[in-house]
């Protein structure tokens, strides 16, 4: 069996007022016993399978893997391949912020040939905006750092949309970005995520976001500027050089099957997505004596099968083949195609540029019938 | 039975004022029912009659009595609905008797509907004892309610029978006054049989049972008989009398109260105010008061999901079968699709009905806003009735339409009858009287449209007299108004189920009041949606919702997935759940938004 594997790593340096994943700051000390958790569940989990594995693309996402040790990655991916193997070409890559250059060369050293690098913007008033402890020659420097090590497969993530952010502002730090020449670029558009301090703020009226115009104009430019500079615009929130589009995230997409080992992390194998816990203690005491901290999990039955596939192939440059949604809803398909939300670019369906800023209500409309 | 031993009586009361509980404490005493068979209120048969403390049905019941003297006296009471939407009901019942109970709650004292049923009570010349009810209660106020049936009936404090119907104190009393005061009936045993149908029930397995006083003749059982009115023919296959449950009789004769089976396939036959007579020896004129049902307020009932109409229809037809006043006929409508235009004696009737389909048939509707009965006189002299404004004709073909106006009478304590002449005069009530019932509590009466009392008036009637305020009403005619027909349209298109009739003083201010409550009301979407009023091509009200210029989410990751999926899942059933006008989608509460506006 071939699959992606996900590994998560909760550590962070500090909280970033946005963020909703599973985190924690001023935790490394456990980052010993966390590894030998995800080692022994990383275990586990292959033993339960009935055949040999193997892992096409690995993923370590947090938190902020890069904060951990680094010896520690070495661990997870010396384990990975003694209990599975990685096929000769996979993708391997590690989440990393600025100031943790001093890590790259060992990551580099252990195998990884990919570096996620959380910039999230170019500008010192954005980076303050956002509550990033970083500023911008940081991100500047450890970006060179990880090209100076040796990095061939560096993408870079942004965040458009921050408090009092301007269209002007904004388009400098495409500008800038485009300058460091990343092989893959992420673009989010900074979303409020429940009990985070940036939804605090919200509901008290602090936090003076941009205008939905001008957050959606912001994505506009962002379309056109990358694009310009000939990156590949190959789902809603990801640009790539050519031939650089991340292989592990197409397989979230294309709904192949992966395996999440870690906190909160989620696994998708047999048509059954399952999760972890996500509070720390609970997760390293679950797995020091069961092996497993599994929370909960679904089956994902044809019907459900059906939206993801839909919802996430929606979201791709690639689109959807066109038999296949005139198979299960024609009729909102061609209300979407005659508004121009939706297109026919070689008998696949995609959004177009108008549909692209309201993809999800798109998305709503296409399945309403499912 | 001896006449002179026979009294048929019924009890008015209003809501709440304890007549169910008296109706058992009567059968108690009598002997009718053993304690075995008592069930709290017994003549509340329905669920919802119970839960709402009020009778929706007539019903009757049979007592013998035993009088301290030995003699055995026949009682019949003949319960009445308590509500104005069943007046005819209330009135048909009242034929039936010679004497009514006026029961009075201590605490509450008279109130705008026991004046209306007296009034009713006086116009069938029925003997009227006034019963104070509730006297062992911490709040009754015997003196204050004994000084208000002075006022209102002319008698004086002994007249007055004072009880408890929940303790049993007085009963005794209040069945001597009965035997006393309430004259016998009369009428010739041997003339051409005239029993009035005062109500009926369905019975799935008899078809329609006829509840009847005789007033001459005797009807007997296998006798020939014909209704009056359609003059259908059958044959009494049983007659009897009604105790907690039906006591077959070989006859029925002039003076009694009993049922009537004759194979009546249904309510629509065995019409409520109806004569049977014999057909061999036929009575030659029927009872005078004879009224075809006449639905007052009128709605459209649709089913949520489009795939529910014929379940709907199956619903109103076995509704219709216990409930002969329920009118429907299968209307369409653009913005809801397959429903039916539905006409209620009132709006307690239509809630009624309402919470019977949710309950009784699980069905899920969508109920448009209320409105009375239009008569729209055309430009080439013919008049019409419009039972839904959408049919509104276009204003050039109308000469004038008229209104239902009501006679309406609002009883409230004093310090409120300046909120509730406001309220009035906003609903556009023409003021005509105020009495004093009481020193504290005035009688006021105005003429008033019906289409201004079934939005909500007696929700704001209660709530600008801290509920104290009671309230009634009577059909007097229409009468023409200067009404237009006003539109609601979405990106142009009419929305039909939102069109309204009002009056032209009032039609800017409720185009706009209309418009703002839907922009609450109208999630934002794909496309810009434009509301506007209009009345005929001139629009006079304007509101957008803007679009979505940005709804997109952005991290749509491995453990996202399941997430986003779930909340697809639930934005994808609410679209279900609305209704889609050209490219908008409407939530359901739209359709009442009327109701919940601020003018």
């Amino acid at each position: 069996m071939s699959l992606g594997l996900y590994i998560h790593i909760p550590f962070c340096r500090s909280r970033c007022p946005y963020c909703d994943f599973a985190f924690v700051v001023r935790q490394t000390h456990l980052a010993k016993r966390y590894t030998n958790a995800v080692v022994h569940e990383l275990q586990t989990q292959i033993n339960a399978f009935d055949t040999n594995t193997t892992f096409d693309t690995l993923y370590f996402g947090g938190g902020t893997p890069s904060h951990m040790p680094p010896q520690y990655i070495e661990q997870i991916l010396n384990a990975v391949q003694k209990h599975a193997s990685l096929s000769s070409n996979a993708e391997i890559t590690v989440e990393a912020n600025p100031g943790d250059q001093s890590h790259f060369s060992t990551l580099k050293k252990t195998g990884v040939n990919r570096l996620s690098l959380g910039i999230q913007a170019l500008t010192d008033r954005a980076l303050k905006a956002l509550g990033r402890f970083h500023n911008t020659e940081d991100a500047l420097d450890a970006f060179k750092a990880a090209r100076a090590t040796g990095f061939t497969n560096i993408g870079i993530d942004l965040i458009f949309g921050a408090p009092k952010q301007t269209q002007e502002e904004w388009t400098t730090i495409l500008k800038e970005a485009v300058t460091l020449n990343a092989e893959h670029i992420s673009v989010y558009g900074l979303t409020i995520e429940p009990d985070t301090n940036f939804d605090k703020r919200a509901k008290k009226q602090q936090l003076p976001l941009p205008t939905e115009t001008l957050q959606s104009n912001m994505f506009l430019r962002t379309i056109d500027h990358l694009t310009a500079a000939h990156y590949e615009h190959y789902e809603i929130s990801n640009f790539a050089q050519p031939n650089f589009a991340s292989q592990h995230n197409q397989s979230y997409w294309e709904g192949k099957p992966y395996l999440g080992v870690g906190l909160s992390a989620h696994s998708f194998i047999n048509n059954k997505r399952i999760w972890n816990v996500n509070d720390l203690q609970t997760y390293m005491q679950s797995v020091e004596n069961t092996g497993l901290a599994v929370a909960s999990s679904e089956t994902i039955d044809a019907n459900k099968h059906l939206l993801e596939k839909i919802m996430l192939g929606i979201r791709r440059k690639k689109g959807l083949d066109i038999d296949f949604l005139e198979q299960h809803t024609p009729t909102q398909l061609q209300h979407l195609l005659n508004h121009n939300l939706l297109e026919n670019h070689q008998n696949r369906i995609r959004l177009t540029r108008k549909g692209l800023l309201i993809a999800d209500a798109v998305c709503t409309e296409l399945v309403k019938d499912l | 039975m001896n006449l002179e031993h026979i009294r048929n009586f019924s009890i008015i009361a209003h809501i709440d004022h304890g007549k169910s509980t008296l109706a058992d404490r009567l059968l108690e005493q009598t002997h009718t029912l053993t304690s075995r068979q008592m069930q709290n209120q017994v003549l509340d048969s329905m669920d919802l009659e119970r839960e709402r403390g009020i009778t929706i049905k007539s019903h009757a019941i049979r007592m013998d009595y035993k009088a301290p003297d030995n003699t055995l006296y026949e009682l019949n009471l003949i319960d009445t609905p308590g509500h104005v939407d069943f007046s005819y009901e209330v009135s048909r019942s009242l034929t039936a008797c010679e004497g009514a109970l006026l029961l009075v709650d201590a605490g509450q004292g008279v109130e705008a509907q026991t004046v209306s049923n007296v009034l009713l009570a006086m116009d069938h010349d029925l003997a009227i004892i006034p019963v104070i009810n509730k006297i062992d209660l911490p709040g009754a106020e015997v003196d204050r309610v004994v000084m208000q049936l002075h006022d209102l009936l002319g008698v004086e404090e002994e007249e007055i029978v004072k009880i408890s119907a929940k303790m049993g104190i007085g009963i005794d009393g209040l069945l001597k006054a009965v035997i006393d005061q309430i004259p016998p009936p009369s009428g010739d045993v041997n003339a051409p049989l005239k029993a009035l149908i005062f109500d009926s029930i369905f019975d799935q397995y008899r078809g329609a049972v006829a509840y009847v006083r005789v007033f001459q003749g005797t009807l007997k059982t296998n006798m020939p008989i014909t209704f009056m009115s359609s003059s259908i023919k059958y044959d009494a296959e049983e007659i009897g009398t009604l105790k907690l449950g039906r006591i077959k009789q070989k006859e029925i004769h002039a003076g009694q109260v009993g049922y009537l089976i004759a194979s009546i396939k249904d309510l629509e036959e065995a019409r409520v105010g109806d004569t049977v007579t014999s057909t061999l020896t036929p009575a030659t004129e029927p009872l005078s008061g004879y009224q075809e049902v006449k639905p007052m307020v009128f709605a459209g009932l649709y089913p949520i999901s489009a795939d529910d109409f014929e379940d709907l229809r199956a619903a109103l037809e076995k509704l219709r079968l216990n409930d002969a006043s329920l009118r429907y006929v299968p209307e369409s409508s653009t913005a809801l699709g397959f429903g039916f235009r539905c006409g209620f004696l009132g709006l307690l009737h239509m809630e009624i009905v309402q919470e019977r389909l949710a309950r009784e048939f699980d069905m899920e509707i969508i109920t448009t806003v209320p409105n009375a009965e239009y008569e729209v006189t055309l430009t080439n002299g013919d008049v019409i009735n419009v039972q839904n404004p959408a049919e509104m004709p276009s204003p050039a073909n109308i000469q004038q339409i008229a209104e239902p106006m009501l006679d309406a009478q609002v009883l409230v304590p004093s310090e409120y009858v300046g909120n509730v002449m406001r309220i009035a005069q906003e609903r556009r009530g023409r003021y005509r009287t105020t009495e004093y019932i009481d020193p504290t509590r005035a009688l006021l009466r105005y003429d008033m449209p019906l289409s201004e009392i079934v939005l909500d008036f007696y929700d704001r009637l209660k709530s600008v007299s801290r509920g104290y305020a009671s309230f009634d009403y009577e059909y007097k005619a229409h009468q023409a108004g200067d009404l237009v027909k006003l539109d609601l349209l979405i990106n142009g298109e009419p929305v039909d189920a939102l069109s309204a009739i009002v009056h032209r003083d009032k039609s800017y201010e409720w185009g706009r009041a209309l418009c703002q409550k839907l922009k609450e009301l109208i999630p934002r979407q794909m496309f810009e949606v434009i509301i506007q009023a209009a009345i005929g091509a001139k629009i006079i009200s304007r509101e957008t919702v803007r679009p979505f210029r940005k709804n997109v989410t952005a991290k749509c990751y491995g453990g996202d997935i399941s997430r986003k999926r779930k909340l697809l899942e639930r934005q994808k059933e609410g679209k279900k759940r609305m209704k889609q006008v050209g490219s908008v989608e409407i939530p359901q509460e739209a359709f009442l938004a009327v109701l919940s506006m601020e003018t």
